[in-house]
């Protein structure tokens, strides 16, 4: 079973350019936790994790310390820098070389990477254009699938 | 009760000296813990059999047989009756060393000691008040000598001593324990120095306390140089080779009963009492917790003193003295004994060589009790330990123990008189800090950016003077740091951020970051090439900024954000500057300190990767912002200086010595602190200054400066005035040298061969201090071609440099230029370095992505060719790291001068395999499958040079008495070990889980119908076939043949071991043969990778499951090699 088989076509993208705002719009809407970030002719810049974003919300103690050092001070400087981050560009937390699988790989070393590397969604690029993205439900749904249709067909005959 | 003084337990013991009574052990002002008397040299008649034996123990050693002889040594009374007080100490130093050497003749462990050993050693134990029966530091090494020549009583120094009791009785015993038995001479000052400064604490006198603290600063510099002694540079006088130390040295002192304690660098007392007066109060590492678990087995007298220097904390007086000078000298105690170039660093440094060798070649367990093999890389855990134990003495372990740093102010009455352009003399005012310095040393500052560059990068950042910035923790410790705790803010304004921080020129880890955050493509081009370090952070903003990216962004960036500013801006660097001046003779701390700094103005060029500016050198353009009084830090509150120690840059001991010094541009610097010492003297010795500089004027100005020593007739100055081309080869300092070869000959022969033994000096950057070396070495064949043929003369003046080089008659003082920064676009790859470790294709090593040809260096390093060769083929960068060169600006400017190239940055993008591995399906990233290929070709060149390494002991003396290509049974012994280890141990680890590693990451990406446990089959197959057993069964009939070789007649025994060294070429040839055509097919499937990079799926494949197949054919082949071999 291949990728091409398995993929969301047309995936949601967000611009290069977009501010965190907009991005975390995207986010609530689509429920994913990973968006494409694609340029106008289609070829694939790169990946915007939602954890990467919260990531960089969350403060550090040097900054806990700075802001009073309690915990009711962190749980305040939480909220403060995601008001700070809103209106800036999504740009510095792009992953820029992400890993992508081809339409003709198969669903297996799909699953394998999305285990291991604990990704949630893979872009699928066909030669530098990005042509869909493949989740761990897609691989779910698409091979659970498959296994059940093989039994029905096999206590069928 | 009133605490003990220190200076009472001195006297009491002392007195009880005087008296006869030694029992509780030696301590005294004049010898410190040494015996006052040299040891006894022999026994009462009644116990001569215990003389007689340790006479004939190298021989033994030799023959193996101790345990034979020491089983026939009859059993002695050593209580009082029989044997009187005054021969105890000889009857501890013997039988101590009769016990270990019974366990440590063989690697076997015998049941327990024989009775003629444990019970007159448990007897003696109990006379000298000990809390085990146990070797002692006094046992082996405070008792253990006896003087050369007796009329020179007072001369306990390392050419005046002999082994009392010697084992193997080799050189390396005798420089490895002797030195140790001068430190405790040269030391002995320190520990009346350390009474009398606890006495000035004590009853409140500062100055008293200042005289004290300067005799521990001068006498722990000359402990410093006294250790450099043991010295793992073969053309030094005291070579300590680390291949045979390891072997025969090292391992006789690790404990021999669980409850035992090993002679370790622990025990040493001196810094056992120094510990304790710095205040040292953190004992938890390893290392610490040993030291600190020694102390109740001190002798008695020892004991008495280490509470009585508990008992008052000078660190406490001091801190609370409010004296500046005494801050500056406590400073510059700790530096010299706990900082980064003083003692404890030294020996670390030392030790880490040493044990990484060690372990190579076999050493299981060091002294220290750090035990493992080869894999777990024991050597690192125990430098660890070491470096944490000086850590836990450096902060938070002791109290008050940093005083903060001494402040300089710029002289406002004088100016610097040698500023012309392009070079800045500058002269600091140092009255009253408690800075001392010596001709040589240098001086640290933390240089401040240039404002204008300031100025752009704020620009560049679309940032206005107004901004504030948070800070990272690093730089929050910074600020602390500097201002001795006052500085406490968690945010500055950027303008102060970017004139504190590195903002030039560009690291390469924060144009990854850049690169990281924007994926511009330009930045990809210059990152690709190498070629960041030809860039200031500002203008790779504004090329940032021209490719549409906000570069608000890294100010805006939250403090722990990888791109956030204070990241991206690091605290800058302290900076060492050769200090100028000299300290006048007789005052105790200085009143000035002057640097002269060459301008460091280069022009970037335009290019693909670079583009056409002029920059200006971060800490030569601060200093003549100083000189021009355009730097206010040191008008203010001041500079805060501190003065690094140079100790293999100091003038020679003798003043009548000559001196020969080459110095480029700004190089000259330390030589006109050399010639002002120099100048104090009555009647100076002659000089040489040879100088290379770019304009006449700077000649002028020199000449004039140094007329009146040029008059007298002592200094006689070459310059030469050097422009374009010649200045970068070093044309022009090489013909200077070459026309005064006849003289420079004379200069560098010995007294004893007719010459004046001159000591050579170079300094300057890195290009100029190599040319400096090669134009010495040119004019010296030049020279002897007088008298030689010419290879021969080329051969004689190589030998004359290393020689020169190995017994410190060579010293350079090397710093950095732009150019050793800027990339010079030649490009290597790890397959083609990898098969550059051996004398035909030379010696070539990568640190930190940087390939290096270190084939003449090796014989240059001051610790040693054997650790350099170690690490040649492979990544050194590692062990560099762990040594803390590349903390060492000198040593990083030295590495200068052996720059080949970098490594070619390669492309994997995101490429990636599927594998079936251990744990099942297993995603891997093309880039880490080239890792993993990569880290087995090194693995291979590792065990390659040490095998080299292993084999070499059969060349060398391992006991006194034979020559070096003698075989002797435990010369025999070494070499079965050798080849066991390596079919054993280095085998096994390069056919183990690496190999199956690249074997599923081959069939990944070449044959996925592929089977993925062939190759481990087939080795497994190989493993347990007839041909290993038949190899295993060949080493078990030679280790009988040994055995058999001890107990035949004399003649026989030299029969065999006549064979046993016919055996050895073919072993070594067998295994060696085999690492180079294993090393050979790993390059192959590296090459592969390296050529196809990302495509390395669709075209390389095939050619890694080639190469492991050929693996497996030559696994099969050693063992069939070593099976055939017809002595066995």
């Amino acid at each position: 079973m291949l990728v091409r088989q398995v993929m969301t076509a047309n995936p949601i993208r967000i611009a290069p350019g977009a501010s965190l705002h907009e991005a975390a719009e995207v986010f609530a809407e689509s429920d994913a936790s990973a968006l494409m970030v694609a340029g106008g002719d289609g070829r694939l810049v790169g990946v915007l994790s939602e954890g990467d974003l919260i990531r960089a919300m969350l403060p550090d103690l040097e900054a806990i310390r700075g802001a009073g050092g309690s915990l009711l001070d962190a749980l305040r400087v939480f909220i403060e820098h995601g008001a700070q981050l809103a209106e800036r560009p999504i740009t510095p937390y792009v992953i820029t070389q992400p890993i992508t699988v081809a339409p003709g790989d198969h669903v297996a070393q799909v699953a394998t990477i999305l285990m291991q590397r604990m990704i949630h969604r893979l872009p699928v690029v066909d030669d530098g254009i990005l042509v869909g993205t493949v989740s761990r439900s897609d691989v779910c749904r698409a091979v659970l699938r498959a296994r059940s249709t093989v039994q029905t067909s096999a206590a069928g005959e | 009760m009133e605490a003990v003084r220190a200076l009472d337990v001195i006297r009491a013991a002392e007195d009880a000296l005087a008296a006869g009574r030694t029992d509780e052990g030696f301590l005294s002002e004049r010898w410190g813990l040494l015996p006052t008397e040299p040891p006894l040299t022999a026994l009462p008649a009644s116990h001569r059999a215990w003389d007689d034996l340790a006479g004939a123990l190298p021989g033994h050693f030799r023959r193996t047989t101790a345990r034979d002889a020491l089983d026939g040594m009859p059993i002695l009374d050593a209580s009082p009756a029989a044997l009187p007080d005054a021969f105890v100490w000889r009857a501890a130093s013997l039988l101590s060393i009769f016990a270990h050497a019974y366990v440590r003749v063989r690697p076997d462990r015998p049941n327990g000691l024989p009775p003629s050993v444990e019970r007159p050693w448990t007897e003696v134990c109990g006379r000298l008040h000990r809390d085990r029966v146990a070797l002692t530091y006094d046992d082996l090494i405070a008792c253990n000598w006896r003087l050369r020549d007796p009329s020179r009583p007072d001369r306990r120094q390392l050419d005046n001593l002999e082994l009392l009791t010697p084992t193997v009785g080799n050189r390396e015993e005798r420089i490895f324990y002797l030195t140790q038995v001068e430190i405790l001479a040269l030391g002995a000052p320190m520990i009346s120095a350390m009474a009398r400064a606890q006495d000035a604490a004590a009853r409140g006198d500062p100055r008293g306390l200042e005289s004290q603290l300067l005799i521990l600063q001068d006498t722990l510099e000359r402990v410093t140089r006294s250790f450099l002694q043991i010295d793992a540079n073969p053309y030094s006088d005291t070579y300590v080779d680390p291949v045979v130390w390891a072997k025969t040295v090292a391992p006789f002192a690790v404990q021999i009963r669980d409850d035992g304690h090993a002679v370790s660098g622990a025990a040493a007392p001196l810094f056992q009492l120094l510990d304790i007066f710095i205040g040292r109060t953190k004992y938890e590492s390893r290392v610490g917790r040993e030291a600190r678990s020694l102390r109740p087995g001190f002798p008695p007298r020892l004991r008495a003193l280490v509470a009585a220097l508990e008992a008052i904390s000078v660190p406490r007086f001091i801190a609370g003295a409010g004296s500046t000078a005494l801050r500056g000298l406590w400073q510059s105690l700790l530096d010299g004994y706990v900082g980064r170039e003083g003692f404890l660093a030294t020996h670390r440094k030392k030790a880490f060589a040493y044990l990484e060798l060690a372990f190579k070649v076999g050493r299981s367990v060091t002294t220290g009790g750090f035990t493992g093999v080869f894999e777990d890389q024991t050597w690192e855990v125990a430098h660890h330990e070491l470096e944490q134990s000086r850590q836990e003495r450096l902060g938070g372990g002791s109290e008050a123990i940093t005083v903060g740093c001494p402040m300089a102010r710029l002289r406002a009455d004088v100016r610097g008189e040698l500023t012309s352009p392009g070079m800045a003399h500058v002269v600091l005012d140092v009255e009253g800090a408690g800075v001392r310095y010596r001709p040589g040393d240098r001086l640290a500052l933390v240089p401040e950016s240039d404002p204008q560059l300031v100025e752009r990068t704020l620009r560049a950042l679309r940032a206005d003077r107004a901004v504030r910035v948070r800070l990272d923790a690093r730089w929050i410790a910074t600020l602390a740091a500097q201002s001795e705790g006052r500085d406490a803010r968690h945010d500055v304004p950027l303008v102060e951020l970017l004139a504190r921080g590195r903002i030039r020129p560009m690291t390469r880890e924060v144009a990854k970051v850049l690169l990281g955050v924007s994926n511009i493509e330009a930045l990809g081009r210059i990152v690709n090439a190498r070629a960041e370090a030809s860039w200031e952070l500002w203008d790779l903003l504004e090329l940032m900024g021209e490719a549409a990216f906000d570069t608000r962004v890294f100010w805006r960036a939250d403090p722990w954000e990888p791109h956030a500013i204070c990241k991206l801006v690091p605290p800058q660097d302290e900076r060492l500057f050769s200090l100028a001046s000299a300290m006048p003779a007789g005052e105790a701390c200085a009143s000035h300190a002057e640097l002269l700094v060459t301008e460091l103005v280069y022009e970037t060029p335009a290019g693909p990767t670079s583009r056409r500016e002029l920059r200006h050198g971060t800490a030569s353009s601060f200093v003549r912002r100083l000189v021009d009084g355009a730097a206010p830090a040191a008008a203010g509150e001041g500079l805060p200086v501190r003065v690094v120690s140079a100790p293999r840059f100091r003038l020679p001991d003798d003043p009548g010595r000559p001196i020969v010094m080459i110095a480029g541009g700004g190089g000259i610097s330390p030589f006109l602190s050399f010639i002002a010492a120099r100048a104090a003297q009555p009647h100076p010795a002659p000089a040489w200054l040879f100088l290379s500089v770019r304009s006449a004027a700077h000649v002028a100005l020199y000449r004039h400066e140094l007329a009146a020593h040029i008059a007298a007739g002592w200094l006689a100055f070459h310059p030469v005035v050097t422009s374009g081309a010649a200045t970068r080869t070093g044309a022009s300092i090489t013909s200077l040298l070459v026309e005064q070869a006849r003289a420079l000959l004379d200069l560098v022969h010995e007294p004893s061969g007719g010459g004046a033994g001159a000591t050579f000096y170079a300094c300057g950057a890195a290009g100029f201090a190599a040319a400096a070396v090669d134009g010495l070495e040119r004019a010296l064949a030049h020279a002897l071609s007088a008298s030689q043929a010419e290879h021969a003369a080329i051969a004689g003046a190589r030998a004359l440099i290393r020689r020169m080089i190995g017994v410190g008659r060579y010293q350079q003082d090397v710093f950095t230029s732009h150019r050793s920064e800027v990339t010079t676009g030649v490009t290597y790859d790890a397959s083609e370095v990898a098969l550059r470790n051996d004398d035909e294709h030379g010696y070539w090593m990568i640190i930190d992505g940087v390939v290096y040809d270190v084939t003449e260096f090796s014989h240059r390093h001051p610790g040693g060719r054997a650790i350099v060769l170690e690490h040649a083929g492979r990544d050194a960068t590692r062990s560099y790291r762990m040594v803390e060169h590349h903390l060492d600006p000198e040593i990083e400017a030295m590495l200068g001068m052996y720059r080949l190239g970098t490594i070619r940055r390669l492309e994997f993008g995101s490429e990636w395999c599927v594998t079936v591995g251990p744990k099942g399906l297993t995603f891997v990233a093309l880039a880490d499958a080239f890792r993993a290929w990569v880290r087995m070709l090194h693995l291979v060149v590792e065990v390659e040079n040490a095998v080299r390494h292993d084999f070499q002991i059969v060349h060398s003396v391992t006991v006194a008495g034979e020559r070096p290509q003698d075989m002797t049974i435990l010369k025999a012994r070494m070499l079965f070990e050798a080849h066991e280890r390596f079919i054993g141990h280095y085998l096994g680890s390069l056919t183990g889980a690496g190999l199956d590693e690249l074997w599923s990451i081959a069939v990944g990406f070449a044959a996925l119908g592929g089977d993925a446990h062939r190759l481990r089959a087939e080795l497994d197959a190989i493993a347990g076939g007839d041909a290993a057993r038949a190899a295993t069964d060949a080493i078990a009939r030679a280790w009988a043949w040994l055995i058999e070789l001890g107990r035949v007649s004399p003649a026989e025994r030299a029969g065999g071991l006549a064979e046993i060294r016919m055996l050895r070429p073919q072993l070594e040839r067998i295994d060696r043969e085999f690492l180079g055509a294993l090393k050979r097919t790993i390059a192959c499937a590296v090459a592969a990778l390296e050529r196809w990079e990302r495509t390395t799926r669709a075209h390389a494949g095939a050619a890694l499951v080639a190469a492991l197949e050929e693996v497996v054919r030559s696994v099969a082949q050693l063992h069939v090699a070593v099976a055939a071999i017809s002595t066995w």
